[in-house]
């Protein structure tokens, strides 16, 4: 696996934990794995993150604990071909997999145009409230599922090392949403969302590539993002390549 | 089988999941369903397996993103 793979998953995990420092909850390392404790249905969920190809009972013990105690928490796996080993293991133990995304990354381009904005259009770091509560509503529509999220982790957040949360604006309408995460060796890109009346006209496209911009005047770390499949061409065009497969494995509880 | 019989097979399973009051087209999405959250989700996956006795592959899965992918799906796997 070279450094930008790496750092991938590196800058995920880094950004799980900050948000669990924001929670005041308990972030729990061990070996190859973590876990981020919180309410299943709100952001963010119960995450452990496995190394690809662990297909030992022991390797899990902790997870399936939770399991019994009647938490049901979700299973990230950064992986390529050995997927195919982990999968079968997992729907075994009553997980299936339910969300993919690839990590794409954009190596420093030290002679990147300063991109144009129209003139209707603006982004702005969080500071208004009325900012705040618009880019909670947008971000919480494109989330996987409809997820609460949870107003007082945003002004946590904002307040983190980092951590720099954007809202675009058009004709000062809040519409589409980023979060910036430093995590001293990359910068990543998360909560990339847009108001479902305004999908498609562009605005992430434009939010993505003012930010890239941005963030390489400041930097010549890698910048990564974790893209879901409708959301891999729009980075594309930005200049991301994709490294790597994530998938998301959910315990299934209820026998049909 | 025809893609508007598979359609009404997953429609009749859809129901079981999410409640017989919901209403459902080929382009219906999580967001358009109240109930379609994370752990609905794979339920509904596994039910359809059931239902139409198929496996879908992990990356098919994470394909899904509106019930007209699960129908373009099951037609595939059709002999």
């Amino acid at each position: 696996m070279n450094n930008t793979e790496q750092e991938i998953g590196n800058n995920l995990y880094a950004f799980y934990d900050q948000v669990a420092q924001c929670q005041g909850i308990y972030s729990d390392n061990q070996d190859q794995w973590s876990m981020i404790s919180n309410h299943p249905g709100i952001w963010p969920r119960i995450i452990y993150r496995v190394s690809p190809g662990i297909v030992q009972v022991e390797s899990y013990s902790a997870l399936f604990k939770k399991v019994q105690e009647g938490i049901y928490p979700e299973v990230l796996i950064a992986t390529g071909e050995n997927i195919h080993q982990t999968d079968p293991f997992l729907r075994s133990k009553g997980f299936f997999p339910f969300l993919g995304w690839k990590g794409m990354a954009r190596e420093y381009a030290a002679d990147m145009a300063a991109p144009e904005l129209p003139e209707e259009v603006q982004i702005v770091s969080l500071q208004l409230p009325e900012d705040r509560q618009q880019w909670a509503r947008i971000v919480s529509t494109e989330l996987i599922a409809p997820t609460q999220f949870d107003p007082a982790l945003i002004e946590s957040l904002r307040n983190s090392p980092g951590v720099e949360l954007f809202l675009l604006k058009y004709k000062g309408v809040g519409i589409s949403t980023m979060l910036v995460y430093d995590s001293g060796n990359s910068t990543g890109l998360y909560m990339i969302a847009t108001d479902q009346s305004a999908r498609r006209k562009g605005f992430a496209h434009l939010m993505v590539q003012q930010i890239v911009w941005q963030v390489t005047q400041k930097s010549q770390k890698p910048i990564i993002l974790h893209a879901t499949p409708k959301g891999e061409g729009l980075y594309a065009k930005s200049g991301f390549m994709p490294f790597n497969q994530f998938f998301l494995y959910r315990f299934l509880n209820t026998q049909v | 089988m025809s893609r508007e019989e598979i359609f009404n097979r997953i429609e009749v399973t859809a129901k079981k999941v999410f409640g017989e009051n919901t209403r459902i087209t080929e382009s219906t999405t999580s967001v358009d369903v109240e109930k379609w959250d994370s752990m609905n989700h794979v339920l509904l996956i596994s039910s359809i397996e059931k239902e139409f006795g198929v496996t879908f592959d992990i990356m098919e899965i994470i394909g899904i993103t509106c019930f007209g992918d699960f129908v373009d799906l099951i037609e595939k796997k059709q002999p």
